[in-house]
């Protein structure tokens, strides 16, 4: 059972870095959708363009022939780094939340307290969901306000949300991931130097994925849990990779804990 | 019923030593100290009894309870001050004393304005902007807000000034005076012939002596130092219980056991340039120890 002062206080240290890492990521969609006008009334133009680019380099961006079509492929663009910075953000998260205690030791006063360790973990957990819960309404909110101002065309609002919802997956993939890590590893010294590279190294993976088009290493990273063309034409997730997340989600987490528990601090 | 109780409690880092073989019972109202150089296992044998690490083999119980099965629930019971304070730096004094009194089952308002009171601690201040010395108080006053039944104190003088000192000494020997068991770890002396009412000695991980802290003192050595124009030999006080004889470009120093006054007449034969009798330090006292579990063995 998670304890509710420890959930208070965690949610009370990050408010400040979350703020910012939503302030980052609806920046990054009003810079990119205020573009789009300009697109949008030269889309015969700029498809033909891109319809003459070498092939292995479209792979390699992401950019499909649809792209410049509509607004929902023109963001699912884009959309794929914003996706490399959530990840960076759950990492981050994750990581920090977990290690954090012990590279401050602190972690003799929490530990010293009438709480169980699996108590202290879940409390943290929780935090760090409730985070991530509140990045992702912010973000799909805001944006959903952005494209209104700048589009012209009608949005189709669930395809959009269905887009914008694969980084909270993908985030809880993370989040799980620097669970793992933070509890594994017996000392962090830098929380950015393993946050950062590791979700390039998946981000890397998932465009050499593109490259060679295998289908087994994309099961590996997230980034191509989600292929958007798929969602767009089909407005649902393809379920063998959400079952491949989820059960990676579950396996960190419960690693996670064992670690946790039997860890001398 | 003892309130902390170890039996074989042993405690390896991976190869690396911590303790061996460790039995202790401290029985409830008692002033325990623990006492011993640094890296004998003191905080070891503490953060096990917390269960901030796992003994590798052998068991602890406190009230009656295992340490590790019933951490959190003993735990309610329990006031611990680290040898290191640490706490969140970006909060305030007063948000983290809330947040510490938060984890008990009872209203510890009333106590932690007394003890802030009687620490003299600035509550509004960051956690960041305070020295050491008030961090510790900060460590204090979060350790004793619950009040409770069992004081695990490690090394806690270090960085207190003497007021301070005082002033904590005071409060410990109150809460030993309202019930309050008190385990204590230490490497001066003084501090523990001034609270302890027993004490255990720990050396290289293991427990040598438990002993009462009167008999302890009664049983030491006393340090002479005394400076001449040539050297002494041992046989100069031929007869008399000395031990660690030094004697080195006029200045010789030694430890004495026995009847004061014949040593004193002894020395008084002597031309003396200066004369200093001291208590021992710890490590002397240790010294003695040894040997006595050389000779027992």
């Amino acid at each position: 059972m998670p304890m509710l002062n420890i959930y208070v206080h965690e949610l009370k240290q990050y408010r400040i870095s979350t703020a910012i890492w939503v302030a980052v990521l609806v920046l990054m969609s009003v810079v990119y959708i205020s573009i789009w006008p300009t697109f949008e009334s030269a889309a015969e133009a700029t498809r033909e363009i891109i319809e003459n680019f070498p092939p292995a380099f479209k792979e390699i961006i992401g950019f499909s022939n649809m792209a410049f079509t509509s607004l929902e492929s023109f963001f699912s663009l884009i959309f794929m780094f914003i996706l490399v910075a959530g990840g960076v953000q759950a990492m981050h998260l994750g990581t920090a939340i977990v290690s954090k205690e012990s590279r401050d030791q602190t972690s003799d006063f929490l530990i010293a307290k009438p709480v169980s360790r699996t108590t202290i973990l879940s409390s943290k957990l929780l935090a760090a969901i409730t985070l991530l819960i509140l990045t992702n309404a912010i973000y799909i909110s805001s944006t959903f306000l952005i494209m209104s101002l700048f589009s012209e065309q009608e949005i189709v609002s669930q395809t959009m949300f269905m887009i914008m919802l694969t980084m909270f997956f993908l985030q809880l993939f993370f989040l799980a991931l620097g669970f793992l890590v933070a509890t594994v590893r017996p000392k962090i010294k830098s929380v950015i130097a393993v946050s950062l590279p590791v979700v390039f190294a998946f981000y890397f993976i998932s465009i050499l994925d593109n490259v060679i088009g295998d289908t087994a290493v994309s099961y590996i990273t997230p980034f191509k849990y989600f292929d958007f063309e798929y969602i767009i034409e089909h407005n649902f997730y393809e379920l063998s990779y959400l079952i491949t997340g989820a059960v990676f989600i579950v396996v960190a987490l419960v690693t996670s804990y064992i670690f946790y528990v039997k860890k001398d601090v | 019923m003892n309130i902390i109780e170890t039996k074989k409690l042993t405690k390896y880092y991976g190869k690396d030593r911590g303790i061996v073989d460790v039995d202790l019972s401290v029985e409830e109202g008692e002033v325990f100290g623990f006492v011993g150089p640094n890296g004998a296992g003191k905080s070891t044998t503490i953060r096990t009894l917390l269960s901030l690490i796992y003994p590798t083999s052998g068991s602890a119980t406190i009230f009656g309870k295992d340490v590790i099965e019933h951490g959190p629930e003993i735990k309610q019971n329990i006031g611990y001050l680290p040898a290191d304070v640490h706490y969140y730096d970006s909060m305030k004094v007063k948000s983290l004393l809330n947040y510490s009194a938060s984890f008990y089952d009872k209203d510890c308002t009333k106590r932690m304005e007394q003890l802030v009171k009687i620490m003299d601690l600035d509550v509004n201040r960051k956690i960041s902007d305070l020295s050491l010395g008030n961090k510790k108080k900060v460590g204090i006053v979060q350790g004793l807000l619950h009040e409770p039944k069992l004081i695990i104190l490690d090394e806690p003088t270090s960085g207190l000034d003497p007021l301070m000192q005082q002033n904590f000494f005071n409060l410990i020997e109150e809460e030993n005076q309202k019930g309050a068991t008190i385990f204590f770890s230490s490497h001066i002396l003084g501090e523990v012939q001034k609270l302890c009412d027993r004490v255990a000695i720990i050396k290289d991980g293991k427990i040598i002596k438990v002993e009462k802290v009167a008999d302890l003192m009664r049983n030491s050595y006393t340090k002479f130092r005394i400076e001449t124009k040539t050297d002494l030999k041992q046989e100069d006080f031929n007869g008399e219980s000395i031990n660690n004889f030094v004697s080195k470009k006029g200045t010789t120093t030694f430890l004495f056991k026995g009847d004061i006054n014949v040593i004193i007449s002894k020395v008084s034969e002597l031309d003396l340039i200066s004369l200093r009798i001291v208590e021992p330090d710890l490590e002397e006292i240790f010294m003695h120890y040894y040997r006595d579990e050389d000779a027992d063995a």
